[in-house]
């Protein structure tokens, strides 16, 4: 094997490293600048020294050096991509014509990497892909000289994996989103490649195997905004075949048309294959006519990609950091609390009008969230005591918001700021409800009189900020007077959260009914599923 | 003293600076950052103009990422223009939103004429800092002062964006603090504000109209009565919001001077989404 072959093996290995690893690299980018583009950066870098070696094929042992290093200079992309370039030229500097590749090469490779690395960064930060650099470097170094080659990049890996996971701890805003340095991880994942090509192991790491070191390696916490692409073949079949002379070019020609990401490593007597292909017991049959087949190892990855993206949904969602301070709610009806959820509600206490919830149930909710401060909306007149009670009774800062409808609720979520403290945003968030009127449309219970109005059993009612204004005998009369009466505050935005079941009333009578009584305002309708009011309206 | 002018000096930038048509008879280079289909890769402006970009979104398929500019691009402008200039003024997106200012700055490692600088702005903020260095130079003035200048606009330069959605800021994570912020639902309309070189949130506002009054009112907030201000206004496949936007900010302050205003540029685009606006604004 030439040197410019050995460095395109040793590119390749990574290469294929990096395509398997780039976009859990691109979820896991937050520092230094969270574009989410890491892993791309990378990959083009270390694609541009596969190109730049295509270039230089046939030059001599110190051309393959400077072809690598011009690669990796010109294409690269990112700081990310930056950096390795430096790492790249760094270990190539010790590159020597002919020089069997041992320990102690591969120790002095990976000191001037880090030396260069550090050299190319003004402020080097630790956390980050200069850090693993040395660390691998570290561990190689301690070394004793004779050790074998494949237990020096074992001792290597190791090393960037545990300095890999210790990046979380060493950079705020890794620790603040849970994930190790994008970065450090890529390193770690292109040395493993190029570890893989050294030691010829590189089709048998099957991609289960590869996700159990990533387990070590790096827990990607972001989650996945779409599912992820299935591959084009479903299966990755990897095995050795051994005993003959191996046609490789046959076996490669074989399994151009019948899958990708082929890989055949190795030599005459022992090649690992790998590929990716809907037919796996087609590859098999040919390879034991051709041989012995062994570590025969077969994955679905279409089932491995699908887990991959339930897991990364499940570990984070829209929400994956607790701020300073959290909102507990009480929110009857699926829609109204999966409303209050999306502005960034925390918690949801189900209940309300009728079946209030107890302190300790409020409580409960409360200890099960991460923040040290708690803001409460009771939305509800007669839950305020009950969650000015549960205040008392933790011992956290927890503030009432004492919001009475849920409409109300939600006007003073738009104001909430996790980052603020309790205090600070039960002002804002108090503040806001001054300016919302709240509109209820209900059933009469029992026969009263209120006011002018009297009010039989089971006629309709309407109310506006807790006061009755209009009786009726269907829903749409009532709405169209509350409407009317709203009209006198001039609100600029409506809010109806709606539970139609039981009413011949529609959105589209709803919305009718806005435009002619409310034509300013923007008006949004929402089916809430709250219990007992078909129609709940918050104007602001 | 000689003065610098556009005889002597240049100014270089990256294409998140929203380039207008007008700057390249005016002599300011665009550096491409990259749009990125999956394992296309097109030049950000000349191979694949704003448009473009929307046409391609609307078909759907994988949202597309960006890429900086690589060392190999900035070091190819520098020796050019190094030829026949004394001094250039590299002016960039912040360094918190891109890696760009690294590639220029290890492509500029050992040239003595390139001075690279970060807007601590990014889109019509950088572009509106580029376009007052450049008209600065036309009109001829001393190094010193034009650093100082720069140094001004890095601490007061500010940029209000009304995106449609936070979906694509989200995505390309270059949101920081405003992942938490709602948007979307409830018709809550999030105002995203740049400066000192992040991008975070400064309001909340429910429904269209009052998010509209209150991109008006950060002008309102940001402007004191003697300042002279300069503005510049982008769109991102947001029909009339140019027209609209004009007509608010110089509701508020009819001096203001509007410099530019066209589209953002297309790897903006692809951060802040389609039917985002955005305008920018420094006090002098």
């Amino acid at each position: 094997m030439t040197a410019h072959d050995l460095a395109v093996a040793l590119v390749d290995g990574a290469l294929v490293e990096l395509e398997a690893e780039r976009s859990v690299i691109n979820d896991l980018n937050v520092y230094p600048v969270p574009d989410g583009d890491t892993g791309t950066n990378l990959l083009l870098t270390v694609r541009a020294i596969r190109e730049e070696l295509e270039r230089s094929a046939g030059s001599t042992d110190d051309g393959v050096a400077a072809a690598v290093t011009r690669g990796s200079l010109m294409g690269a992309r990112g700081n990310s991509g930056v950096i390795l370039s430096q790492i790249v030229r760094g270990a190539c500097s010790v590159c020597r014509p002919g020089a069997a590749l041992t320990t102690s090469t591969l120790t002095q490779a990976f000191a001037e990497a880090t030396a260069a690395a550090y050299r190319a960064v003004k402020k080097p930060v630790e956390g980050t892909m200069l850090t693993v650099t040395r660390e691998m470097s570290t561990a190689a170094s301690r070394l004793p000289d004779d050790t074998s080659l494949a237990d020096t990049l074992e001792t290597i890996l190791a090393a960037g994996r545990i300095a890999v996971e210790r990046t979380t701890q060493q950079l705020a805003a890794l620790r603040q989103a849970g994930v190790v340095d994008a970065g450090g991880y890529g390193l770690l994942v292109i040395c493993r490649g190029l570890a893989a090509v050294l030691t010829g192991a590189h089709a048998g790491t099957s991609v289960a195997a590869r996700q159990r070191s990533r387990a070590v390696g790096g827990p990607p916490l972001a989650s996945p905004a779409e599912p992820s692409e299935l591959s084009r073949y479903r299966y990755c079949t990897s095995f050795l075949l051994t005993g003959t002379a191996v046609p490789k070019d046959e076996l490669e020609n074989f399994l151009a048309p019948i899958g990708d990401s082929a890989l055949l490593v190795g030599d005459a007597d022992m090649l690992k294959v790998h590929v990716h292909t809907d037919d796996p017991g087609t590859v098999l049959s040919w390879a034991v006519r051709h041989g012995g087949i062994s570590e025969v190892d077969i994955n679905d990855m279409h089932v491995q990609t699908r887990e991959r993206d339930a897991r990364l949904r499940s570990a984070g969602g829209p929400l994956p950091r607790a701020g300073r301070t959290a909102v507990v709610a009480v929110v009857a009806g699926a829609g109204n609390q999966a409303l209050f959820r999306e502005v960034g509600c925390a918690g949801i206490v189900d209940g309300g009008q009728s079946m209030n919830p107890s302190a300790a149930q409020l409580l409960e909710v409360m200890d099960r969230l991460a923040s040290d401060d708690v803001v409460v909306l009771p939305n509800n007149g007669n839950v305020i005591l009950t969650a000015e009670q549960a205040a008392t009774m933790s011992t956290r800062t927890i503030v009432v918001v004492p919001s009475k409808s849920m409409p109300a609720g939600l006007t003073a979520m738009v104001e909430f700021d996790p980052d603020k403290d309790a205090v600070a945003n039960a002002a804002v968030m108090t503040q806001a409800l001054a300016r919302a009127h709240c509109a209820e449309i209900t059933v009469a219970v029992r026969d009263s009189v209120i006011g002018d109005l009297s009010v039989k059993k089971d006629q309709v009612i309407g109310l506006i900020d807790g006061t009755l204004v209009a009786t009726g005998e269907d829903v749409d009369g009532v709405l169209d007077d509350v409407l009317a009466r709203l009209g006198a505050h001039d609100p600029e935005v409506v809010t109806v959260l709606t539970s139609l079941n039981g009413t011949s009333l529609t959105d589209d009578d709803i919305a009718a009914a806005l435009a002619r009584r409310l034509p300013q305002a923007e008006a949004l309708i929402q089916a809430g599923g709250q219990p007992l009011y078909p129609i709940l309206i918050g104007a602001e | 003293m000689t003065l610098s002018t556009t005889k002597n000096t240049v100014v270089v930038t990256d294409s998140t600076a929203d380039p207008n048509d007008r700057w390249a008879a005016r002599g300011i280079t665009v550096v491409p950052l990259k749009v990125v289909f999956g394992t296309e890769m097109y030049d950000d402006g000349t191979e694949l103009p704003p448009p473009r970009l929307y046409e391609r979104l609307k078909q759907g398929g994988e949202l597309p990422t960006s890429s900086q500019p690589s060392v190999a691009q900035f070091a190819e402008v520098y020796d050019r223009l190094g030829r026949d200039y004394e001094h250039i003024f590299s002016i960039h997106i912040s360094q918190e939103l891109s890696g760009t200012i690294q590639s220029a700055t290890t492509a500029a490692e050992g040239n003595d004429k390139v001075e690279i600088w970060d807007s601590r702005n990014v889109c019509c903020g950088l572009g509106l800092l580029v376009d007052r260095v450049q008209t600065k130079l036309e009109e001829g003035i001393e190094l010193e002062e034009l650093r100082s200048y720069i140094r001004h606009f890095q601490e007061r330069g500010r940029m209000a964006i009304l995106p449609a959605t936070l979906e694509y800021l989200r995505r390309g994570g270059r949101i920081g603090r405003a992942q938490e912020m709602v948007g979307g639902v409830l018709g809550i309309r999030p105002i995203i504000q740049a400066y000192d070189g992040v991008i975070s949130p400064y309001a909340k506002i429910r429904g269209e109209r009052r998010a509209w009054e209150a991109m008006g009112q950060y002008l309102a907030d940001y402007a004191g009565p003697q300042d002279t201000l300069y503005v510049s206004i982008v769109q991102a496949d947001s029909p009339g919001a140019v027209e609209k936007l004009r007509d608010i900010l110089l509701g508020v302050r009819p001096d203001a001077r509007i410099l530019f205003t066209g589209w953002a540029g297309s790897v903006v685009g692809v951060h802040i989404g389609p039917g985002a606006c955005a305008y920018s604004v420094i006090a002098e």
